[in-house]
């Protein structure tokens, strides 16, 4: 590893990016664009990505974790492998959930596996929106928002559908964040809305606004590490509620998504 | 109802958002979100130690007849009971 590795500071996850070929560092540059840090003595977790026996070795700490005929098709995993140790050992309380920022104003949609969190965020991002995560709504104890722009993945049609192009295989890519606006890993932000999906064919996109205390609720209900801290959940959860504003956004397309977040952003900033 | 209802579970966290209250259990497993009046059952079962006196408590905080919500009553003390906010 050593010179070609490439470190990450993910959510606190020390991670080692490596690969003997330029093409593959590239391609993890791109992705991981926002979390490239000084590398670390002793990373906590190394993934490295060799060509192999005529094809591509995918290893996750010196353990073989996947093998393809192409590189690409590996990025999807490293993404998931990285996300998932990240959030795992992460301080913060996290919810499954995508977040964009428009101006000023954080907007999250909350919601499972499938509900639609990556392609409204991936929607969003495209119109213009900056970019906070398609996979976690990170929250530090005092309630504000730390980014978390992993690379957003979506299915390949989808990616094509809004104009977008990943790396990946023919279920999933991974796109690379380093040509959008990002929320600097930095900073913090404040939540100002959430957006709870509801996608039904065929439907005018409408916001209805919910009870304030919604947004503890479904925080809570898709937390993903609540259970390390309930009363520090219930205590950041209920703090977000009181100034965030819950919606429900029933909508037909992701094309509807934007014009509805922008729609909730505009008291609060200049076009 | 009353021989086998449960009293209130201690060291339950509570938190209001904009009249709904959300009690967390000491397990730190589960939450439950109650309106105003289920509550008002939670409070007032906290400080008496039967069903009637819980009834007419509840009743004289809302200005109704006790008869009007004994049903509700029991119905939240059932709802309590399910997810483990009550105790033997």
């Amino acid at each position: 590893m050593g010179a070609q590795a490439i470190a990450l500071d993910v959510l606190g996850l020390r991670v080692a990016l490596s690969s003997s070929t330029a093409d593959v560092r590239e391609a993890y540059t791109a992705l991981f664009e926002p979390f490239l840090a000084v590398p670390a003595a002793a990373p906590d977790v190394r993934l490295g990505l060799d060509p192999v026996d005529g094809g591509w070795q995918l290893w996750v700490d010196d353990a073989g974790r996947g093998f393809r005929t192409e590189w690409r098709e590996l990025l999807p995993i490293v993404v998931t492998e990285i996300n998932r140790r990240a959030v795992d050992q992460m301080a913060w309380f996290g919810a499954h959930a995508g977040v964009v920022a428009v101006g000023r104003a954080v907007v999250a949609f909350p919601g499972e596996s499938g509900v639609g969190k990556s392609t409204a965020v991936a929607a969003c991002v495209a119109a213009g929106a900056t970019y906070v995560s398609d996979e976690a709504l990170v929250l530090t104890p005092e309630g504000r928002v730390v980014p978390y722009p992993r690379p957003i993945c979506l299915s390949p049609g989808m990616a094509s559908r809004l104009g977008m192009t990943g790396i990946g295989d023919t279920e999933e890519v991974a796109l690379a964040v380093a040509d959008v606006p990002v929320l600097s890993t930095g900073e913090t932000a404040s939540l100002e809305h959430v957006v709870l999906l509801n996608r039904v064919a065929g439907a005018a996109a409408r916001l209805t606004e919910l009870p304030r205390a919604d947004t503890a609720i479904h925080l809570l209900r898709n937390s993903f590490n609540h259970y390390r801290d309930p009363a520090g959940a219930l205590r950041v959860t209920t703090a977000v509620a009181r100034r965030a504003r819950c919606w429900e956004l029933t909508y037909d397309g992701p094309e509807d998504v934007p014009a509805s977040v922008r729609g909730l952003a505009r008291p609060s900033m200049p076009e | 109802m009353n021989g086998n209802t449960g009293r209130p579970i201690p060291n339950v966290a509570v938190t209001e958002v904009d009249d709904r209250f959300f009690l967390l259990h000491p397990d730190g497993a589960r939450v439950m979100v109650l309106n105003e009046s289920a509550y008002a059952v939670w409070e007032v079962w906290d400080r008496v130690t039967d069903f009637e006196s819980l009834v007419h408590g509840v009743a004289a905080l809302f200005g109704k007849a006790a008869e009007d919500i004994r049903p509700d009553v029991q119905a939240a003390l059932q709802d309590f009971s399910t997810h483990g906010f009550l105790q033997d």
